[in-house]
């Protein structure tokens, strides 16, 4: 404040310090302010030790124009603290420090199988594709016969097979593919249909095996039906579920259950097809097997109309889940590590 | 299956590189692999299981031949019969050996391989023994037909193909004492068995230094009879792998004369005449396309001239007219029965690239799906939005794990090992594992749940029924689990469900039950015993499996619209002191009994402590009457709660609390 001459226009003084006060928002800045008008070398206390320099008629006007601003500027500072405190009066009424950190409530999350299961479907239906499921104990009828793999057809080879009894009888399915017969046996053609579900090889675990895992089946069946229908749909299928940019491969393969057979690679998605582990350096992930479908399985469906074609399809959930997370151990998917899973929420 | 690309070129005809081979047989799907070994180059490929032609230098050759300008170079098999000596051959069964051929070369001499022989047989993968026996692998490389030399002076009379007696035993090439069954198949003399048809020979005719008289089989054995005797006695070979695939029996005779003419070469000896049994067969078909049908399979236009050419190059003969093309499979291509098989080798020498992508144009109407995925779906987000992680587990079980159930299981018959021989009956000892393997990584609370199938013997077949655990470790309080649990069975549409208290080696458990009396849901708390098997026993542990089978096939309620009251309901809130033995559904069944029109009764605090007395809970209910017409008044409920405490107090001795 300094030595200046006083300026006696109370009413200024008030002006600026109401103007200062409604600027106040914490409790530090307010009690500042009372020092500054109210504190023992404030303005207030400045103004009433120079009263007895006044001319002597002056002094009682002045003393009580002093008094009334001094009255409003307390008004409006308990008004301002009133404000200020307010907030920490109404948390109190609970009895509580609000400003601790909250209890965490526990949030679940989807096992990565089913994230990628459910992008699958999604892409399906989105082409008017059907979901199954089917039973995962099969006869020995649904898994190999009516699939064209007779008993001692070496293609058996292909699966090695749980047995749940000495007959072999009934088995733990290998593939999802007698999903094919079950919908072909019960539902209308033309149809679409995609199963989805557990399937069981007697491979021991390892980085790359498991005794358990979970497979994609499509068939599409009609009367106008054709290999290059079958490039068309897996192709769109391949570039939703991993990016538009990424390269297909069509070569040919085998499975008794289709002819001609295809074995569909995309281009590495980890190396960009440069070459690398994940791709045993070719530059090329196989991910599905499929074909059109083959005469003898229709005949064992009960179907007999041989203008019928048809293709189908099958592909590993938990390998195209690898791919696309970039999980290099097939048993992180069954450990249930909760530090691994919860990576997918 | 591995070549040698410098023999390997040995046998073609015509002009082509290292880099051409490796790009055609890519071509074909054969995934082939280079790698160089003992400074020569290797090609590595995967044969198919129908592709037995694959399986020969000559068979390989034939198959890429379409790509290029080159055919196989046929190995010189001309020989000259110098003897008519002769040994009788029978067959038991013409269905195991249609046809058996073998001739006798006599003074021979046995010995090390010349250099190249040594050379060319080790490159095909085999180790050298002697110059007879490399000759065999060489031929069996060359044209894919199994051969077998036999000591003859070690062949008592004559060669029988039968079946083995139960009991009969032979000790193979490799050393080993084989017992044999009457699904093996057996090359014997009149008094023992040679050999094990189709798979190795025995060691009691073994062809060695001493051995001046050879007798070499080559033969059609049954390929499923050979895949049997194969399994039964854990025996695969080179052969084997061939006769299974149907080896070409236009071949047999051919690969018998390109081995007599090489043992000739290198070893001396007269050749004799035939000996042989059955009848030779012909694996010639003949299979008609449509030629319409090819484009229309394929979904493009494919020139006929390339159709022709490419079925010539492959040996097969081709008739055609306007509509149809008649073809005439030549042997050995057993994978080729019908049009499809013939529409498959256009596409693959076509090239999969070359055929273009089309959508397919099909009525936008959707094929329906099956109830169960889309409903276990749905669930799967009730359960995470409850706060519970999926697991996936293997649901493959030792015995000691079945104790969750009383389910008959299912085992199975060739398990992985003892740890694995059973299928799941509960999913809950999975969680528990899973508990067990979070809780040794210092992670301490965790809400876990999977849904699958369990599986069990219903009428002594094998059977399986979806159901859902959840399971919470060192999580909420018990009301809190529960709560959950009593939600989740509301949302999937039980809302009349009562409530048993079962109490096992296993853990108490409340078991939920159906007004018809089945047990739809169990959760327990385990028991000490449980927990200690899985190293948890200072955990607090809360598990609960539900069962979905009805869920499955009936799905979520339907929700039934009924307009909001317009009046308030009247509600009066009780504190009532409840002994622990009390059970609370009967007390809560009870005051429903009692009050006619009452809405609902809804426990809002459960407490213990201080003004409880022990062994008595603090709870309080809210009661809410239903009043759609206004009727009842304030006065009305006081005093239908005064009776009622006076009811509770004489029949459940339970007090207000004050």
């Amino acid at each position: 404040m300094g030595e200046t001459k006083l300026p006696f226009d109370i009413d200024s003084i008030v002006k600026v310090a109401l103007g200062e006060i409604r600027e106040i928002t914490e409790v530090n800045e307010l009690e500042k302010w009372r020092v500054k008008y109210f504190g023992r070398k404030g303005i207030f206390a400045m103004l009433t030790t120079s009263i007895p320099e006044m001319e002597q008629t002056l002094r009682p006007v002045i003393g009580a124009r002093i008094n009334s601003a001094k009255k409003q500027l307390n008004e409006a500072y308990e008004e301002r603290q009133a404000i200020i405190s307010s907030s920490f009066k109404e948390a109190s009424r609970f009895e509580m420090n609000l400003t601790l950190p909250g209890l965490r409530s526990d949030y679940g999350s989807f096992h990565p199988i089913t994230l990628v299961s459910r992008q699958i479907v999604r892409i399906f239906q989105g082409l008017g594709f059907g979901v199954h499921t089917g039973p995962e104990i099969e006869t020995d009828f649904y898994n190999f016969e009516a699939l064209n793999t007779p008993a001692d057809h070496p293609a058996r080879d292909m699966w090695d097979t749980f047995y749940l009894d000495t007959e072999k009888k009934f088995l733990l399915r290998t593939h999802t593919s007698p999903v094919q017969i079950r919908v072909l046996e019960k539902m209308p053609v033309p149809l679409r249909i995609i199963a989805i579900g557990r399937t069981f090889r007697r491979d021991a675990f390892d980085a790359s095996h498991s005794p358990v895992f979970h497979q994609v089946e499509g068939l599409m069946v009609g009367y106008n039906i054709t290999f290059s229908n079958l490039k068309a749909v897996l192709s769109f299928f391949l570039k939703e579920l991993f990016g538009p940019e990424i390269k297909v491969r069509f070569l040919p393969s085998y499975f008794p259950f289709t002819e001609p057979s295809a074995e569909i690679s995309i281009s590495c998605v980890i190396c960009k097809g440069k070459g690398c582990q994940t791709c045993s350096s070719t530059g090329w992930l196989e991910i599905l097997g499929a074909g059109m479908v083959h005469p003898e399985v229709f005949r064992k469906s009960g179907l007999k109309d041989n203008k019928l074609t048809g293709f189908a399809f099958g592909a590993g959930i938990d390998r195209i889940t690898m791919i696309k997370y970039g999980i290099d151990d097939i048993r992180l998917l069954f450990f249930n590590d909760i530090r691994f899973l919860k990576q997918f929420r | 299956m591995r070549y040698s690309v410098v023999t390997l070129k040995q046998y073609i005809k015509g002009q082509c590189t290292t880099e051409d081979i490796m790009h055609w047989l890519g071509m074909l799907g054969l995934n082939p692999i280079i790698f160089r070994e003992n400074d020569q180059v290797f090609i590595e490929i995967e044969v198919p299981a129908n592709r037995g032609d694959l399986l020969s230098a000559i068979g390989i050759i034939r198959a890429i031949s379409p790509y290029g300008d080159i055919e196989p170079l046929y190995p010189d098999r001309k020989i000259e019969e110098e003897s008519q000596n002769m040994l009788p051959v029978e067959i038991e069964y013409l269905d195991d050996c249609a046809f058996y051929a073998g001739r006798i070369i006599e003074q021979v001499k046995v010995g090390p391989s010349p250099a190249w022989l040594v050379d060319k047989v080790s490159a095909a993968g085999f180790r050298s023994i002697n110059n007879v026996v490399d000759i065999t692998n060489l031929v069996l490389w060359e044209f894919g037909q199994p051969l077998h030399a036999f000591d003859l002076a070690r062949i008592n009379e004559k060669i029988i193909v039968r079946r083995a007696g139960n009991g009969e035993q032979i000790v193979t090439l490799d050393g080993e004492r084989r017992d044999l069954s009457s699904e093996v198949l057996v090359i014997s003399d009149i008094e023992k068995p040679v050999a094990i048809a189709g798979i190795m020979g025995g060691l009691n005719s073994e062809v060695t230094d001493k051995t001046t008289d050879v007798f070499i089989e080559s033969a059609f054995f049954n390929p499923s009879r050979v895949r049997r005797s194969s399994k039964f006695l854990g025996l695969s070979t080179d052969a084997s792998l061939r006769f299974e695939k149907r080896a070409d029996p236009s071949l047999i005779v051919p690969a018998l004369d390109r081995c007599c003419r090489l043992i000739k070469e290198i070893c001396g000896g007269k050749i004799s005449i035939l000996s042989s049994a059955g009848r030779r067969i012909s694996g010639k078909k003949t299979v008609i396309v449509n030629r319409k049908k090819i484009d229309s399979y394929l979904g493009c236009n494919i020139p006929v001239n390339f159709v022709v050419d490419t079925m010539k190059k492959l040996g097969f003969r081709v008739d055609l007219d306007n509509e149809t093309m008649k073809i005439e499979i030549s042997e050995g291509r057993n994978d080729i029965e019908q049009d499809v098989d013939i529409i498959e080798e256009i596409a693959r020498y076509l090239g999969y690239d070359r055929i273009p992508e089309e959508m397919p144009v099909a009525s936008i109407a959707f094929t329906q799906s099956c109830s169960e995925f889309f409903r276990i779906d749905t669930l799967k987000d009730l359960f995470v939005r409850f706060g519970f992680t999926e697991v996936v587990n293997p649901g493959l079980m030792d015995e000691n794990e079945l104790d969750f159930s009383s389910l008959s299981a299912v085992e199975i018959v060739n398990p992985l090992s003892r740890n694995y021989a059973y299928l799941r009956t509960s999913l809950i000892p999975g969680i528990l594992k899973n508990f067990r393997d979070n809780h040794n990584r210092k992670i301490e609370r965790v809400s876990f749940f999977e849904i699958g199938k369990i599986y069990y013997k219903s009428d002594s077949e094998p059977a399986e029924v979806p159901v859902a655990c959840l399971g919470s470790m060192n999580g909420e309080g018990f009301y809190l689990f529960k709560g959950r649990v009593e939600s989740i069975l509301h949302l999937i549409g039980y809302r009349d469900l009562s409530q048993k208290l079962v109490s096992s080696e296993e853990g108490i458990s409340i078991e939920f039950i159906s007004s018809a009396g089945f047990v739809l849901a169990g959760l327990i708390l385990p028991s000490e015993k449980i927990l200690k098997r899985y190293g948890l026993e200072k955990q607090k542990i809360f598990l609960v499996e539900i069962n979905l089978k009805e869920f499955v096939s009936r799905g979520f309620p339907d929700v039934n619209y009924t307009p909001v009251p317009k009046i308030l309901p009247l509600t009066r809130d009780l504190s009532l002191i409840v002994a622990d033995t009390i059970n609370w559904q009967d007390v809560e069944n009870f005051i429903r009994n009692k009050i006619g029109f009452l809405e609902s009764v809804e426990v809002f605090d459960i407490y213990k402590g201080e003004n409880i007395p022990e062994g008595s809970t603090g709870i309080s209910v809210t009661l809410v009457f239903c009043n759609p017409d206004g009727k009842l008044t304030r006065e009305d409920a006081d005093e239908i709660v005064k009776n009622l405490i006076d009811e509770l107090s004489n029949n459940f001795s339970i007090s207000i609390r004050k």
